[in-house]
């Protein structure tokens, strides 16, 4: 049901809303918000501005630690205000607020000395996600290569051209397959592996065929046959994926 | 630990004594130790609607423990936008499970046209923010199937030019809305310190019979002198008094201890519920003695 207009009441909260979120804020809605003020020039709504703003820049640099460090602080302040100015957030979530008001795609945020920043940061929110998402996982029984797999829905495959998720050592250039996923101990995994592993775990997510097939759907789309080496490879990955919780087992 | 022989057993959905915040930094400690000072916890629902991961395993834990109470923080009855219908039904799904006999909202806005500001705005002292909020904690009470409960705000600036004061604001809201109030304590020290009116002549005027709840909690007072209700420093000793006043006013009522930065160990926090627990005591012993005193006078 909408709210029953009150004209005077919601221009008061117009321009409040403005001095929060304008690029910079105008002297005129500054000076109707004060009117009943001793403090000159909207000094206590320009404070108002700054409670925001700081609160929702601290939860971008709390949610993409390594992205923070690598822009510095001040950049990552800079893209905030600049995304508040033009998309502040519509989400009622907290959490959900990261991923409104920072987007790796923004050219803003190319940034010529760190190539790596994109995917560095399409990294941390789909770590940041993987932390709180909701999930209704999908009944699963004892896995079984002859039943379609089932596979948390926590789960987040990314195609990564530089390193990032080797923290501690210096980024590398290549084709480096991740898969995020919240474990059942509520413990965000990031799991890397080569291309056939991850040819198979993305055939496993369609899960539309047995899992067996998908193996076989996986190294035809590579052109390769299985070898005893993929094998042994698969069975590890599996019986990590079973353990953690990034599979759950099979369709009943 | 002190073991507090006043602590009351749990009575779902009508918590009693003093509880706390239920916040992600002090739950381990808290669900491992469960101190006998913490009574019941509050939840801020946005936090666990539609959400999975440690917050759910949380919350479960948290009811299985102790009596749980909601407070929100984004369906401020202030705000003109119409109320969110699908989360409203997810609240009251979580309302449900929580087994609540009331749940509280701010007597502010936060979100104007789809944009959410993630703070509490203050409302102009008028009769049309009177309307406003009476129309949505009537709509909310409707939807939710529940007693509502509004807290007190903390504001720096009033918005334009007010028709009342701040306790004649209150006291229209709660009249026309006909709910129930959660007082801040802490609100009510930090707008007479930023405001300069006596926090006593105004927690005096607070319609007892409307208090379901209190909130305290610790603020941050700037180099100029402006209060910051921060939630993030020890409650001060002007809020232990207002509480003493406070109790003597509205009698036993729940007292929840806010924290929500710069989070201290929690036998730290435990100090602090054991005062307010000793205020608590002190008051109600008070209160019991008083009308036996003044029959025999």
């Amino acid at each position: 049901m909408s709210r029953t207009p009150e004209p005077e009441l919601d221009r008061t909260l117009a321009a409040f809303d403005r001095v929060l979120f304008e690029a910079s804020p105008s002297e005129a809605d500054l000076a109707s918000l004060d009117r009943a003020s001793e403090h000159a020039q909207g000094e206590r709504f320009l404070l108002y501005r700054d409670l925001v703003r700081s609160r929702l820049k601290d939860l971008v640099a709390t949610a993409l630690p390594r992205t923070t460090a690598l822009l510095g602080r001040a950049a990552i302040d800079r893209e905030v205000d600049a995304r508040l100015s033009s998309a502040p957030p519509t989400t009622r979530f907290f959490r959900e607020v990261v991923e409104q008001l920072f987007d790796p795609r923004e050219p803003r945020l190319s940034h010529p000395e760190h190539p790596e920043l994109g995917d560095l940061a399409r990294l941390e929110l789909a770590q940041w996600r993987a932390i709180w998402l909701e999930v209704a996982e999908p009944a699963a029984v004892d896995f079984d290569f002859a039943k379609r797999p089932v596979l948390t829905a926590t789960m987040t495959r990314l195609e990564l051209a530089f390193s990032v998720h080797l923290a501690d050592r210096p980024v590398s250039q290549g084709n480096f397959h991740i898969a995020v996923y919240r474990r059942r101990d509520h413990v965000v995994e990031t799991r890397w592996m080569n291309e056939e592993l991850a040819a198979i775990l993305d055939a496993w997510r369609e899960g539309s065929e047995p899992a067996i097939e998908g193996v076989r759907t996986a190294m035809s789309r590579l052109g390769r046959a299985p070898t005893p080496e993929l094998v042994e490879s698969m069975s590890g990955m599996l019986a990590e994926l079973l353990e953690r919780g990034g599979v759950l087992g099979s369709r009943p | 630990m002190t073991e507090s022989p006043s602590r009351p057993q749990r009575s779902p959905g009508r918590p009693k004594g003093v509880g706390l915040g239920l916040r992600h930094e002090l739950a381990k400690e808290l669900f491992e130790t469960r101190p006998r000072e913490v009574a019941w916890v509050e939840i801020h629902p946005e936090n666990y609607v539609g959400r999975g991961g440690t917050f759910a395993a949380m919350l479960e834990e948290a009811r299985d423990r102790y009596d749980v109470v909601t407070h929100g923080l984004t369906q401020c009855v202030g705000s003109p936008d119409p109320l969110d219908l699908a989360y409203v039904a997810r609240l009251k799904t979580l309302l449900r499970d929580n087994r609540a006999t009331w749940h509280s909202e701010h007597l502010a806005w936060c979100n104007l046209g789809g944009r959410f500001s993630h703070d509490l705005l203050p409302m102009p002292f008028t009769r049309a923010s009177v309307r406003r909020a009476a129309e949505t904690i009537r709509e909310l009470r409707d939807r939710l199937e529940i007693e509502i409960a509004i807290e007190n705000a903390s504001y720096y600036g009033h918005p334009g030019e007010p028709e009342m004061s701040e306790i004649e604001f209150l006291e229209e809201v709660l009249d026309a809305a006909d709910c129930k109030i959660l007082l801040d304590v802490n609100n009510v020290w930090v707008n007479a310190q930023n405001h300069r009116f006596d926090p006593a002549a105004f927690l005096s005027r607070v319609p007892a019979e409307r208090v379901v709840q209190l909130h305290v909690a610790g603020h941050f007072i700037r180099p100029d002198g402006l209060i910051i209700d921060t939630h993030a420093e020890p409650v001060c000793d002007g809020v232990y008094d207002m509480l003493d006043h406070t109790l003597h006013h509205v009698g036993d009522v729940p007292i929840l201890l806010e924290r929500d930065g710069n989070y201290p160990a929690l036998a730290v926090v435990l100090d602090e519920l054991r005062r307010l627990e000793a205020v608590r005591a002190r008051v109600l012993e008070q209160r019991r003695l008083t009308p036996a005193l003044e029959v025999r006078a």
